[in-house]
C-alpha cells in the first residue's frame, strides 16, 4: 500500500467533500471589498491559516490522530520529515497504521473521538462554520468507508450513525488518513495545504483571478504551512478553538449576506 | 446543579490563602423576590448591597475591587449559585484594569451554577489590559435546561507610553457552558497583539471587542432574526460603525460579537441586545446600571 498515493487521493481538490461550496467567511470579505485581488487574498488566506486553521482545525486533526493511533509517530526536530519518510524507514510497518485490529484501543479511543466531536460542536460558534464542518465531515466519512476503510473509520462512522458523534470534517479526515498509515505531522500539513488549495480555487472563481495568480498564491502559502504545523503542535491546549473575532463576525454576517455563491 | 470540587458554599467560610480576592454568592427565591441567601467575600473583592430597580424582584448585585486593578500573579475567584427560580444580575463598579504582569499572569475563575428556571445576567464594565499584561479568565457555567444566562464582555487596550495601541501580551477568555452536565458551548476569545492578534482577521483595526453569549430555550430562529433586524437598524453599517455579528449556537442560544472604536458604541451594542431581550422575554425596562 502506498501512503503517498493514499495521501494524494485524500487531499485531491476533486475529492467530492463539497469543499468547493464553502468559503469559511471569505465571501463576506469579498462582498465588503476587503479582499479583491491577488495581494489581499494572500493576506486573508495567511490570516486564516494562522488563526482558525492553526488553533482549531490543525489541533483537532492532531487530537483525532492521537485518539486512533495507539503509538503516535515520534516527532523529532525534523518534524514533518518523519511523515512520508516514515514509510521508507519503517518499511510500511503496519503498526504505524491507526486502524490496527487492537480492539482494546479501538473501544477506548472512540471515547476520545466522542469528546473531541462534542467539543468541536460546542466551540465552532458561527452556525455556518459548524454546519460546513458537519456537511463535509459526513461526506468525508461516506467516502472513507468505501475508499479508505479502516477500523477507525468504521468506529467514527458508527458513532455518527448512533448519534454519539455529529461527524466533523477534521476528525473524519484525520481518521481516514491515520487508517492509511499516515502520521500526525503529515496529516496536519496535508490538511492545512489542501484546505488552502480549495479556498484559493474558490476565490480564483469568485473574485475572479487568473489561474497563474492562484498558483503564485499557493506557492507562497506552501512556505507558510510548515510554521503553522509547528505552531499547532506547540499550541497551549487552552487555546484550542480560539477564534479571530473579526473573522468570526464576517462568518456570522455571511448568514444573511444577500448574493451568495458559497454556503459558508 | 453541580458543585465545584465538592466544595459547598455553606461549608467553606474561610478564604483560600492563594487567592487575591474571592467572592461567593448564593441567590434564592423568597416569595417573588430573589435575595442573596448566603455570601462570602475575602481579600480584594467585595459586594455591594443588592439593588432592586423600580421595585422589581430581580436584584442587581455589584462587585467591587477596592484594590482597583489586577496585577501579576493575582488570582481571583467568583462563585455564583442561583437556586431554583432565582434571578440576578451581576455587574462591576468600574472597569477591570490589568496592569503589567511581570510576576506571571493575572487570572480569574468564575463559576456559575444555575438551578431550574434560574436566570442570570453578567454585565461587567470593560476589561482594560495595559502594556505587558497577561490575563486569563475562565468562566464555567453549569445550568439546568430551562435556566437562562447572558454573559457580556468588553475588552480593550490600555494606554501605552509610546502611544501604540494593543501592547498587552495576552487576554484569554474561555467560557464553557454545560447544560444538564453536557457540554453546550465553548467560547474561546484570545487576543495576542504580538502574535498577529490584531491583524485584519483578529480585530480588523478596531480597538474594542464586545461579546454577548446567551443560552436560553427561547432563543430560536425567530428571536435571532428579530434581534438581527433591530441591531441592523440601530447600528447601520458604515465607516466607523460597529461591526456586528450574531449567530445561533449548537444549543438554544446565540453569540453576538461587535468590533468598535471606543467604549461607547461597544456598550451601546451590548445594551441594545440585552435590553431587547429584557423587554421581549421579561417585559422589563432597560438596564439602569447606576454606578453607586
Amino acid at each position: 500500500m502506498s501512503r503517498l498515493t493514499a495521501l494524494m487521493q485524500l487531499t485531491d481538490s476533486a475529492l467530492p467533500t463539497g469543499a468547493f461550496s464553502h468559503s469559511f467567511g471569505l465571501e463576506a470579505y469579498l462582498e465588503s471589498g476587503q479582499v479583491h485581488d491577488e495581494r489581499t487574498l494572500l493576506v486573508w488566506l495567511d490570516g486564516f491559516l494562522s488563526t482558525q486553521l492553526t488553533y482549531t482545525d490543525a489541533v483537532a486533526v492532531r487530537r483525532a490522530c492521537r485518539s486512533v493511533c495507539p503509538h503516535p509517530a515520534e516527532v523529532g526536530p525534523g518534524g514533518a520529515e518523519v511523515g512520508l519518510g516514515g514509510a521508507e524507514v519503517g518499511g510500511g510497518a503496519p503498526d504505524l497504521g491507526g486502524g490496527g485490529p487492537d480492539l482494546g484501543h479501538t473501544s477506548r479511543d472512540v471515547g476520545g473521538l466522542e469528546a473531541l466531536d462534542a467539543e468541536l460542536t460546542a466551540l465552532l460558534i458561527p452556525a455556518q462554520i459548524r454546519s460546513a464542518s458537519l456537511k463535509m465531515g459526513r461526506r468525508m466519512l461516506e467516502i472513507a468507508r468505501d475508499s479508505f476503510p479502516s477500523d477507525g473509520v468504521d468506529a467514527y462512522a458508527e458513532a455518527v450513525a448512533d448519534n454519539r458523534c455529529t461527524g466533523h470534517y477534521t476528525i473524519a479526515f484525520a481518521v481516514a488518513g491515520a487508517g492509511q498509515g499516515l502520521d500526525e505531522e503529515t496529516l496536519v500539513e496535508a490538511y492545512l495545504y489542501s484546505t488552502l488549495t480549495a479556498l484559493t480555487y474558490n476565490a480564483v472563481r469568485a473574485i475572479p483571478l487568473g489561474q497563474l495568480a492562484g498558483q503564485r498564491i499557493l506557492a507562497t502559502l506552501r512556505t507558510k504551512v510548515p510554521s503553522a504545523v509547528v505552531r499547532s503542535r506547540i499550541a497551549d491546549p487552552r487555546h484550542f478553538g480560539a477564534a479571530a473575532p473579526a473573522l468570526e463576525i464576517h462568518q456570522m454576517r455571511h448568514e444573511h449576506q444577500r448574493a451568495r455563491m458559497f454556503m459558508s | 446543579m453541580t458543585t465545584a470540587a465538592g466544595l459547598s458554599l455553606r461549608e467553606r467560610t474561610t478564604s483560600d490563602a492563594r487567592l487575591t480576592g474571592e467572592l461567593r454568592l448564593r441567590v434564592g427565591l423568597r416569595g417573588r423576590r430573589s435575595v442573596v441567601v448566603d455570601q462570602f467575600h475575602a481579600g480584594a473583592l467585595r459586594i455591594l448591597r443588592a439593588h432592586y430597580p423600580e421595585g422589581s424582584g430581580h436584584p442587581t448585585l455589584t462587585a467591587i475591587n477596592p484594590g482597583g486593578a489586577y496585577l501579576g500573579g493575582d488570582e481571583y475567584a467568583v462563585r455564583v449559585e442561583l437556586e431554583r427560580g432565582a434571578s440576578a444580575l451581576l455587574t462591576t463598579q468600574s472597569a477591570t484594569k490589568v496592569y503589567r504582569t511581570p510576576q506571571g499572569r493575572a487570572r480569574a475563575v468564575q463559576r456559575i451554577d444555575l438551578g431550574p428556571g434560574a436566570r442570570f445576567e453578567l454585565v461587567p464594565d470593560p476589561l482594560i489590559a495595559y502594556r505587558g499584561a497577561r490575563y486569563l479568565q475562565d468562566t464555567e457555567v453549569d445550568m439546568a435546561a430551562d435556566a437562562s444566562i447572558a454573559l457580556a464582555e468588553t475588552v480593550t487596550q490600555g494606554w501605552s507610553p509610546d502611544g501604540e495601541p494593543f501592547q498587552f501580551d495576552e487576554v484569554s477568555l474561555v467560557t464553557r457552558v454545560r447544560i444538564e452536565g453536557r457540554l453546550g458551548v465553548v467560547d474561546n476569545l484570545l487576543l495576542r497583539p504580538g502574535d498577529g492578534g490584531v491583524g485584519p482577521l483578529a480585530l480588523g483595526g478596531r480597538s474594542h471587542l464586545a461579546s454577548l453569549l446567551v443560552v436560553d430555550r427561547r432563543a430560536d430562529d425567530g428571536v435571532l432574526a428579530a434581534l438581527r433586524l433591530m441591531l441592523a437598524e440601530a447600528f447601520p453599517a458604515g465607516h466607523g460603525a460597529p461591526l456586528v455579528g450574531v449567530t445561533r449556537l449548537a444549543v438554544p442560544g446565540f453569540a453576538l460579537r461587535a468590533l468598535c472604536d471606543s467604549t461607547g458604541p461597544a456598550h451601546a451594542v451590548l445594551y441594545a441586545a440585552i435590553n431587547w431581550l429584557r423587554m421581549e422575554w421579561h417585559a422589563e425596562p432597560a438596564l439602569d446600571l447606576r454606578k453607586l
